[in-house]
C-alpha cells in the first residue's frame, strides 16, 4: 500500500497518478469517523490511538508536526517513506491539519540523516496547492533528541531534549499540537484515499491495514544491511521474517524486538509475536516503532546487550541525576559480564539492582527502556548468561555453526 | 486518604537530599544520593511531612499531585 510500486520519489505529478489531492473540505467529524473505522495506531513506537490524539485536540490545533526524526539506529522505516513516498506522508499531515484547522504543518527531520533531511526539505518545497504553512525543523539531540516532548521543545526554540511532562502528553485533553511519527500520515492519506472499506480490507479487524518494519542493519546487534518492508497486521513475525523460525547453532532463534528501547524475544515466545501493536488481550507495543534486529549465530547476546546498553549510555541526555549516574553504571555492568573471564554472579545481581534503581526515574522512558533492555536480556537468555555468570561464553564454547549460517542472511 | 502523591520534576534534582530528611517514611535514597518516591497515595496523617519536603526542596524539584493508581 505504501511502499508498492511505482516509487513516485519527490515529483509531485508521480506521485499525483496514484494518490488524490488532500481534499480541502476535510472535517474533524469526517477525520474522527475515518479514525475510529480504520484504527490508526501512532507509529513512533508507543502504539497510541490517533483517533485519541485527535479527540484531545478538541477538533482544533495550532499545528500538525510530522516526526521525521527516526533517532532509533534499528529504525530506516521512515527514511525510506521520506525517500520513496514523502508526498503521502504529506498528504496525511495536510488532511489532519485541515480537519483540525491548522494553519500550519511541521516537519521535523533528522539532523543525524542529511539524506532524509534533504529529501523531506524539497518533498516540501515541490508542495504545491496546499493553503499551508510549511516549517521543517532538524533535531540535534541525538537518540532522545526523537521523542515526542523533546521535538516540541525543539519546536519551541529552546533545546532539542525530554522534559517532564506532569501529565501524558498525548493523553493531555489540551494538546495545542497533533504531533505524530511519519508513518501514522502516510496511513492516514491512503486510508482516506482508499476508503476505510479496502485500507481494511489487509490486517485484522483490531488492527486494519499495514505496517513497515525495518529488519536488521543498526550496526551492534546486526552489522548488515537494514530491509524495509511493508506488511499486514496479524501476520506472525516468523512467517515475515523466515530465519527467525529456525535454531541458529545451536541455540533457540532470537531477536531484539522494538529496537534499542525494546526487548530481547526467543524460542517460542518469539514464534508467537504478531505484526502488529495489539494482541487478544492486551496492549503491548512488542515491535515498536516496527524494529527486529535478529541475532546471529555467533553473536553472543550479552555481548550485544552490552552495546547496545553502551550506546543508551552514551545517548543520555545528562539531565536527570539517576539516569545520568545510573546508566554508565548499567552499561559498564553490563559490558564486565560480557567479557568472558570477568563475569560473576554478584555482576548479575549487580545488573538487576541498577536496571531496578534507574527504572521510572526521569524526565523521558530512555531510563526505563535500558532497565527492560537489561532484564529481558535475564529473561531470554538464561544459559547464556549462566555461563557469563560463571565466567565463561556459551557463544564461544558451543560448537561451531554450519558454515552456511555463518555468513549474511540471505533475503 | 488524601488523594495525593509525590513525583519528582528529574531534570531539576540535585540530589540535595532534603525531601529525604523531610520525608523519610516515604521518601528513600537511591545508590546516588537523589529521592525515591513512589508517587502512590499519602495517608492523611503524613501530609504534613509531604508539604515539608516539597517547601523544602532547594531546586523546587517536588510537586504534589493526584496519586497514581495503584497497580
Amino acid at each position: 500500500m505504501l511502499l508498492a510500486p511505482p516509487v513516485a520519489g519527490l515529483a509531485t505529478a508521480r506521485h499525483r497518478a496514484r494518490w488524490p489531492e488532500p481534499d480541502p473540505g476535510v472535517r474533524a467529524a469526517d477525520l474522527a469517523e475515518l479514525l475510529r473505522r480504520v484504527r490508526i495506531r501512532g507509529r513512533g513506537g508507543a502504539g497510541f490511538p490517533l483517533a485519541d490524539k485527535v479527540a484531545a485536540t478538541g477538533g482544533r490545533t495550532r499545528a500538525v508536526v510530522v516526526n521525521v526524526a527516526e533517532s532509533e539506529p534499528g529504525s530506516a522505516k521512515d527514511a525510506v517513506l521520506m525517500l520513496t513516498a514523502p508526498h503521502l506522508v504529506l498528504d496525511g499531515a495536510v488532511l489532519v491539519a485541515t480537519a483540525l484547522g491548522a494553519p500550519r504543518v511541521q516537519v521535523v527531520v533528522p539532523g543525524h540523516r542529511a539524506a532524509v533531511a534533504d529529501a523531506a526539505r524539497r518533498a516540501v518545497a515541490a508542495r504545491d496547492g496546499d493553503r499551508m504553512r510549511w516549517e521543517v525543523a532538524a533535531t540535534t539531540g541525538g537518540f532522545v533528541g526523537g521523542q515526542a516532548a523533546a521535538v516540541q521543545e525543539l519546536l519551541a526554540g529552546r533545546a532539542n531534549r525530554p522534559v517532564t511532562r506532569w501529565v501524558p502528553g498525548a493523553a493531555a485533553g489540551r494538546a495545542s499540537v497533533l504531533l505524530s511519527n511519519a508513518e501514522t500520515f502516510a496511513h492516514v492519506a491512503a486510508a482516506w484515499a482508499l476508503g476505510p472499506g479496502r485500507y481494511a480490507g489487509l490486517g485484522t479487524p483490531e488492527e486494519p491495514g499495514t505496517t513497515l518494519l525495518t529488519v536488521g542493519g543498526d550496526g551492534r546487534v546486526d552489522d548488515g544491511g537494514a530491509t524495509v518492508a511493508e506488511v499486514e497486521h496479524g501476520r506472525r513475525l516468523v512467517e515475515v521474517v523466515p530465519e527467525l523460525a529456525l535454531p541458529v547453532g545451536g541455540r533457540e532463534p532470537a531477536a531484539l524486538l522494538g529496537g534499542y528501547h525494546g526487548t530481547w524475544v526467543s524460542g517460542d515466545a518469539l514464534s508467537r509475536v504478531r505484526i502488529g501493536r495489539v494482541t487478544a488481550r492486551r496492549v503491548r507495543p512488542v515491535l515498536g516503532a516496527g524494529v527486529v534486529l535478529p541475532l546471529r549465530a555467533d553473536a553472543c547476546p550479552v555481548a550485544a546487550t552490552a552495546a547496545v546498553l553502551g550506546f543508551l549510555s552514551a545517548e543520555r541526555a545528562r539531565q536527570c541525576g539517576p539516569c545520568d549516574a545510573g546508566l554508565p553504571e548499567l552499561a559498564g555492568t553490563a559490558a564486565t559480564l560480557a567479557r568472558p573471564g570477568l563475569g560473576a554472579p554478584a555482576t548479575v545481581e549487580h545488573l538487576v539492582m541498577l536496571a531496578r534503581a534507574v527504572d521510572g526515574r526521569g524526565a523521558c522512558s530512555h531510563p526505563d527502556a535500558a532497565a527492560r533492555l537489561a532484564l529481558s536480556l535475564l529473561e531470554a537468555f538464561p544459559d547464556e548468561v549462566e555461563a557469563h555468570r560463571a565466567g565463561g561464553c556459551a557463544v564461544r564454547e558451543r560448537p561451531a555453526p554450519p558454515a552456511s549460517r555463518l555468513g549474511r542472511r540471505a533475503r | 486518604v488524601s488523594g495525593q502523591g509525590l513525583v519528582v520534576d528529574w531534570p531539576r534534582c540535585r540530589g540535595h537530599g532534603v525531601c529525604i530528611q523531610a520525608f523519610p517514611e516515604l521518601v528513600g535514597r537511591d545508590p546516588w544520593g537523589y529521592p525515591l518516591v513512589s508517587g502512590e497515595e499519602i495517608p492523611d496523617d503524613l501530609m504534613g511531612h509531604a508539604r515539608r519536603a516539597v517547601r523544602g526542596c532547594p531546586e523546587n524539584a517536588l510537586r504534589l499531585v493526584q496519586a497514581r493508581r495503584p497497580q
